[in-house]
């Protein structure tokens, strides 16, 4: 008989740890791929002339490498460890929302095959690079429509990031064990939280960005090629996204290396304060940087000299951590166990690419150094150096917690000469070719470049062949190695002081509570919610024995099956929106019902998390859970609109200094109609504060009364707006018609989306007011939406007079 | 060594003063580190520090002021390089106001350069240039004094236009028009002068031709150029 068991525990655990698994292994297996691709082209460059490759070869394989390690596997390798690790670390049985998690990770997979498979879509995948510079992503220069699947992919995958980026943060803010104040988090749970705020800003303008080129290459709108946008529209936007990127990709294993540095050379971190000052320095100054990408671009030379001093600056506060990181070493006894060997060779790496770096924030330089393989070599230098090498002392650091079990000691400092020699060989010679073009297929013997990429190529295969000693190793020890202590290093982090593996609910001798002197453990107190209210979605775990483990291998809160179904209808829809419509129809079909049955799980109140009555929660402590959670993705969303809002202002301005007549307002757009609409969509917004008004006062038939009015309204703006389309597409104002055309359709279309999305939350509240035992139960839930439904309300009136009155 | 274009002499002597920086700075941090690593390794024998970590302890340490010392430090080093890189800058993308300047139109295409000269003769994926003339001054008339003012834009997609032995570089970007300008300080052709052979190259991702996308350099002095661009 097949054991099925393991099966279902893996498909639908909503478990952190569990998840925090799938992320590793996931994220080793694209680590797998994109590093045989960047051996393969390796294998082109290594001697001139060569042939192995041909050009559309070794392009897509360039910027599936970098696509697929930038946001496929570093940062999901970071997201693994922070989810296996952040809740116990800050003392949280799970994460606020487990089935989210479940859903980020199952997308992640998702948009991960999605982006796999846009190799096979015929013409191939994309092949631009991974900086996707405008127009040579248009389909008049790159039509394979393998290109446009990557772009769905990519966005799939940063509406992952950004529902994992919400649960992260509540998380961390809401869940703390008693005692636990925020400046006593572990240096990795804070790297986490500067890595979730960056993402949260960052990953909604790249999603605007993509959301632009996709409306291009699917419904033929004008954005990168036109001349009021065209390539500077990209760059801006896409290197607003793509700076701080660097420092979500840096700062999870740049963290790790502190906590590592603490941990093995026995000392507590040195100035852990200013070490968090300076990451939130690094991190609001990561948004200012971005031109320094775009100096041969011919943009104002006062604003280059500008983002010159910005990236200069910037490199300020990471000086103060490493330094800081050495200090710590101070009168230690350190230990060069494998985590601190890796960690030692990350700070190693990272101040040589922060040396360089310096040398690229000069815009003189930079006529050098702009599109070469010093580039390469620098930024390799910081995100391999310093980003995933002190992953990698993670990686061994937690396995003996993970898995039980030791690893060889003996094998884990093989890898690490090797990686070390393999690393340096490969990367510091680049910095040798500051002529040579980087993403060239080939060149030229007279170019003499033959030996230095040679050079290179070994090092890359020495590189990548380390990475099977650590393979085998980890494998053979998760089965075979001695047995782990729960704290084999002497780690200061609460995860060393329980089990390995940790239990289900992580703490089974009762809650932590976080002292000056250290943790004790006491039983839990019964679980609160809610702004005082008793548990509303009242499950059946509250109770003492929350913190205790289930003799079940898992749990019934542990599992859900929806986020799995509901990831692939998305990735299926997404595929099927490209390759065809019964595949887009069955897709969006299985959205749909794995979101009722996700509506229906929720009203059941299952996978609800208790909140610990006497936790940490500062500056929190007035919030729930979930409208924490709503607001930080309104937080999200104002940086997805925002930058959409930053595209149009752009088109606008460049319109007179490109020739190009803006229409005048009232040409084109009915201002009555548009104006009426406002009114309409406004006024629900006024029965939404109805019906939060008789929620909180009880009253059902009030309530359903102003649900319902809302949806009418809602919906009725939305017709409204059918017909507008309707006529101005009668018109002659398509999406192909000019500039303006092409980010009205795009600036109302995504606006319709929120609205339409608003409208279907609205019919699960409305069956929620119906079903909940009393209507102030529902009343948490309707002002949730409310937060919603006040943003959607809101980007409109920004809208309204941006579309047409401007 | 030999001599370099004005251009390519200043950047070297730039980059040259950011390495002296890099080694002096990077080099202290290192031995720095190695120092501590060395000499706080465990010992046989050893104890632990008295303030060892342990589990749910989170201790603190640390001195503000040397932070603030450090800040100011980089910050005073950064001063001093910043005020290099942009006396160089201005340098780079400030063409002299020299009326024996030869304006070049660059249009970069798929997967080629096209020069346009002034009395619109054009070269495809070959850039031709008189050499610089210290006898044309401004006051003289019809003569060209070396200098190379380049209009950089691109018939389709995104390119960047670079010399390398030069050390100059600019975008092409469609619909946008970029300058920069050189001097050529050398007479010679790629079989002479091996650094002219595909001199021109793109530096931007523009395509499967990306790698093939070069021009050879040819600088000629004032006659042989002259003969070439009235004859043609």
């Amino acid at each position: 008989m097949v054991d099925w068991k393991p099966l279902k525990r893996w498909l639908f655990t909503t478990n952190h740890k569990d998840i925090g698994i799938l992320y590793l292994l996931t994220s080793l297996y694209f680590f797998v791929t994109a590093g045989l691709f960047a051996l393969t082209f390796r294998f082109q460059l290594a001697v001139p002339s060569n042939t192995f490759l041909q050009p559309d070869e070794y392009n897509q394989l360039v910027t599936t490498h970098g696509l697929l390690m930038l946001l496929w596997v570093i940062t999901p390798l970071g997201a693994a460890f922070a989810n296996y690790f952040v809740p116990i670390q800050i003392g949280a049985r799970d994460m606020a929302f487990p089935r989210l998690n479940a859903l980020s990770y199952w997308v992640y997979l998702a948009s991960g095959m999605l982006a796999l498979s846009s190799f096979f879509a015929g013409g191939g995948t994309a092949d631009w690079g991974w900086t996707t510079y405008a127009p040579l992503n248009t389909v008049e220069f790159s039509p394979a429509v393998g290109g446009s699947m990557m772009g769905l992919a990519l966005m799939l995958l940063m509406a992952s990031s950004i529902v994992s980026t919400v649960n992260f943060l509540v998380t961390i803010f809401r869940l703390r064990a008693p005692g636990m104040s925020l400046v006593r988090l572990p240096l990795f749970t804070w790297g986490w939280i500067f890595t979730s705020l960056l993402m949260l800003w960052a990953f909604p303008a790249f999603v605007s960005a993509l959301s632009l080129l996709v409306a291009d290459r699917a419904f033929g709108t004008v954005f990168f090629t036109s001349t009021q946008g065209g390539p500077l529209l990209w760059d801006h936007m896409f290197w607003f996204f793509g700076h701080p990127e660097v420092y979500v990709l840096l700062l999870p294993g740049f963290a790790i290396v502190g906590d590592l540095f603490s941990t093995f050379s026995r000392r507590p971190l040195y100035a852990k304060k200013i070490i968090i000052a300076c990451l939130a320095i690094a991190s609001i100054l990561s948004f200012t940087v971005w031109a320094h990408h775009m100096f041969m671009t011919g943009i104002s030379q006062s604003l280059l000299e500008a983002f010159n001093v910005t990236t200069e600056l910037i490199s300020i506060p990471f000086a103060i951590i490493v330094i800081a990181y050495i200090f710590t070493l101070r009168g230690g006894s350190i230990r060069f166990t494998t985590p601190m060997l890796f960690a030692v060779g990350a700070l190693g790496l990272f101040i040589i690419g922060g040396v360089t770096g310096v040398f690229n924030s000069s815009v003189a330089l930079d006529t050098a150094f702009r599109g070469t393989f010093w580039v390469v070599g620098h930024f390799h230098y910081t995100i391999v150096g310093g980003g995933l090498t002190g992953l990698f002392g993670g990686l061994y650091y937690w396995f003996p917690k993970i898995t039980g079990r030791m690893y060889s000691e003996r094998l884990g400092k093989i890898h690490f000469a090797i990686y070390m020699v393999g690393f340096n060989l490969l990367y510091f010679p680049m910095h040798l070719l500051y002529d040579m073009p980087r993403r060239i297929f080939k060149y030229d013997a007279s170019t003499g470049w033959g030996p230095i990429n040679l050079l290179i190529t070994i090092g890359g295969f020495t590189f990548g062949i380390s990475q099977l000693i650590m393979f085998a190793n980890l494998l053979w020890s998760a089965r075979r190695g001695p047995a782990a202590d729960k704290d084999p290093w002497g780690g200061y982090s609460l995860e060393w002081g329980i089990p390995s593996p940790p239990p289900e609910f992580n703490f089974p001798e009762g809650v932590p509570v976080i002292s000056a002197s250290g943790v004790t453990f006491r039983p839990s107190t019964p679980a609160m919610a809610n702004g005082g209210q008793a548990m509303a979605d009242g499950g059946h775990a509250n109770g003492g024995h929350a913190y205790v483990s289930h003799e079940d291998e898992f749990g019934e809160e542990h599992w859900s099956h929806w986020p799995i179904v509901v990831a692939a209808g998305a990735g299926i829809a997404l595929w099927g929106l490209l390759m065809g419509l019964p595949a887009l129809f069955l897709g969006t079909g299985v959205l749909a019902a794995a979101l009722v049955g996700w509506g229906r799980e929720s009203l059941r109140g299952r996978s609800e998390v208790p909140v610990e009555a006497t936790g940490e929660k500062w500056p929190f402590d007035r919030l729930e859970n979930l409208s924490l959670g709503m607001w930080i993705f309104v937080f999200g969303e104002i940086a997805f609109f925002g930058t959409l809002f930053g595209a149009f202002v752009f088109l606008r301005m460049n319109s007179p200094l490109t020739g190009f007549v803006w229409p005048r307002p009232g040409e084109v757009h009915n201002i009555f109609w548009g104006g009426f609409n406002t009114i309409v969509l406004l006024t629900s917004g006024l029965t939404m504060v109805f019906a939060l008004t008789f929620a909180r006062r009880g009253s059902y038939r009030g309530l359903q009364a102003s649900l319902v009015a809302t949806f009418a309204l809602g919906a009725f703006f939305m017709v409204n707006k059918a017909f507008e389309w309707n006529e101005l597409f009668t018109n002659g104002f398509t999406f192909s018609t000019s500039s303006a055309s092409s980010i009205y359709y795009v600036l109302s279309g995504v606006h319709g989306a929120h609205v339409v999305a608003g409208l279907t939350a609205l019919v699960y509240l409305m069956v929620k007011a119906l079903k909940a035992g009393s209507v102030k139960q529902a009343s948490g839930a309707v002002e949730i939406f409310g937060i919603y439904w006040g943003m959607v309300d809101a980007v409109w009136v920004f809208l309204f007079p941006l579309l047409y009155l401007l | 060594m030999p001599a370099l274009a004005p251009s390519a002499e200043q950047w070297q002597s730039l980059f040259t003063l950011y390495i002296i920086a890099a080694v002096i700075v990077g080099g202290a941090v290192f031995v720095m580190f190695f120092f501590f690593l060395v000499r706080y390794r465990r010992k046989p024998g050893g104890t632990e520090p008295t303030d060892a970590p342990r589990v749910g302890v989170m201790a603190d340490r640390g001195n503000p002021a040397l932070a603030a010392i450090l800040t100011a430090l980089l910050v005073s080093l950064f001063f001093g390089l910043t005020l290099n890189t942009f006396a160089l800058n201005a340098y780079l993308q400030n063409p002299p106001n020299d009326p024996n300047a030869l304006y070049i139109d660059v249009i970069g295409f798929q997967w080629g350069w096209r020069f346009v000269y002034p009395n619109g003769h054009e070269a495809i994926d070959e850039l031709r240039v008189p050499v610089i003339n210290g006898t044309c001054t401004s006051s003289v008339r019809g003569c060209w004094s070396g200098t190379v003012i380049l209009n950089i834009t691109s018939a389709d997609v995104f390119h960047s236009f670079g010399i390398a032995v030069f050390k100059i570089k600019r975008d092409a970007i469609p619909g946008r028009v970029n300058q920069a300008w050189f001097v050529a300080d050398k007479v010679g052709i790629p079989d002479t002068i091996p650094e002219y052979r595909e001199a021109v190259r793109c530096y931007e991702l523009c395509g499967t031709g990306h790698a093939l996308m070069f021009a050879d350099l040819l600088v000629l002095t004032g006659d042989n150029f002259r003969g070439w661009y009235n004859g043609r």
